[in-house]
């Protein structure tokens, strides 16, 4: 599955540099970005095994092509870039199947109104887990990284290739609109 | 006169990106402020909700390592089948593939529709002017060449219709009609000789009409 670094390359390999298709550098990324990118593309997907799948293809992309990063850092910022495609590519895709299978199998997507699912409408949009859910894409995707990667707003704007600048105004604008749909919500449960 | 700082700064205090020199004078002021203060706890309540499920979210080593072993099976898997489909040929037979259907519809299937459509008859079927007639036998007339020929000129050149046959003793005339056709046509006959057998307008012409494929026989 991998090369061996030694012998094998046609440049000598710096100290701090990272070769995706080197056995050890490999695992060292995976340990470092795993978690984080299992976390990101959960929280767009909302389905463990497709995450899954989504850190590993990201993983094995970076593998494939044999890319070489300067840091560690830059290794995760590439994943993050790519599981964070991939993964809206996927929920997009999700979407339109769910609706596709709604129209061709004629499901009745009218909602009952009783009692017991008023309560469980109420606990689910009391969560903040569905607010999220309900925010443009630009600013979710915000929200995940800042308080799911936790990284800062130099990092976030690296990741995403815009400005620091932009970085603050869209995690503002993005918890401002958090707290109004959950507001919102809340007038409606009332 | 509002003291009140930019809104996007909580944001950025709770983000722990504020200069230290303005952190003091900030938290001094949503100490002071209650409307400052009220939305300030709001954002950190978002804040503190998303970190709180972020904290779920989070794999153990085991769940870890194990992943890993799948990943590493996933990606041995991919290597071996990779020998099996050479991708330079995939590739090549990807792109190659709408450029030889696009070649197959200009080279065969155009031409093909072209020759087929009613208006362009005449481009492949060269109409015989000169056709001619002559007695075969005892008591039939033929016209030289084909009969589609004789056809089309009958349906496009009215002087084809007049072919004298004045000087040879005609007893009876077949006309047969190809079932090809579907358009009616007229054909106009001078009986110069037998005025007394069959009735005939003034003009002496013997008008004789048929459609759809059937025979007149006179």
């Amino acid at each position: 599955m991998f090369n061996d670094s030694e012998g094998h390359l046609p440049f000598t390999k710096k100290s701090s540099e990272l070769r995706a298709c080197n056995t050890s550098d490999f695992k060292r990324i995976y340990d470092a970005t795993m978690a984080l990118l299992f976390k990101i593309s959960y929280r767009v997907v909302n389905d463990e095994e497709a995450a899954e799948d989504l850190a590993h293809d990201s993983l094995m992309k970076m593998h494939e092509k044999e890319l070489v990063f300067p840091s560690i850092d830059d290794a995760k910022y590439w994943l993050i870039r790519v599981v964070k495609n991939a993964s809206f590519n996927y929920a997009k895709r999700k979407g339109r199947e769910k609706k596709a299978y709604e129209k061709a199998l004629h499901e009745d997507t009218r909602k009952v109104e009783s009692g017991e699912i008023e309560l469980l409408k109420a606990e689910a949009q009391s969560n903040i887990k569905e607010a999220l859910n309900k925010l443009p894409e630009n600013l979710k995707m915000i929200l995940i990284l800042r308080e799911y990667a936790e990284l800062n707003y130099k990092e976030i704007g690296r990741v995403l290739g815009i400005t620091e600048g932009n970085v603050k105004v869209r995690v503002f604008r993005a918890r401002e609109q958090l707290s109004k749909i959950i507001g919102e919500d809340d007038v409606y449960l009332s | 006169m509002s003291t009140c700082p930019e809104f996007d700064l909580y944001s950025v205090y709770l983000d722990h990106e504020m200069p230290n020199n303005l952190k003091h004078d900030f938290y001094k002021h949503l100490d002071e402020c209650a409307e400052c203060k009220s939305r300030f706890s709001r954002l950190n309540t978002i804040h503190t909700a998303l970190r709180s499920d972020s904290q779920t979210l989070t794999l153990s080593k085991t769940q870890t390592e194990e992943s890993f072993k799948k990943l590493c099976i996933v990606m041995n898997y991919k290597a071996v089948t990779k020998k099996a489909h050479p991708d330079l040929f995939i590739k090549t037979l990807k792109f190659l593939s709408p450029a030889l259907a696009a070649v197959m519809v200009f080279a065969f299937i155009l031409p093909l529709r072209l020759l087929n459509s009613p208006n362009a008859q005449h481009n492949f079927i060269t109409p015989n002017m000169n056709a001619s007639a002559s007695l075969i036998n005892t008591r039939g007339v033929i016209v030289d060449n084909s009969l589609s020929a004789v056809i089309s000129n009958t349906r496009n050149f009215q002087q084809i219709t007049s072919l004298d046959f004045s000087n040879t003793s005609i007893s009876s005339i077949d006309i047969f009609r190809p079932a090809l056709s579907n358009d009616s046509i007229t054909i106009q006959i001078k009986l110069s000789s037998i005025h007394d057998i069959l009735p005939f307008d003034t003009s002496g012409l013997y008008e004789a009409s048929f459609a759809g494929g059937s025979g007149v026989q006179f």
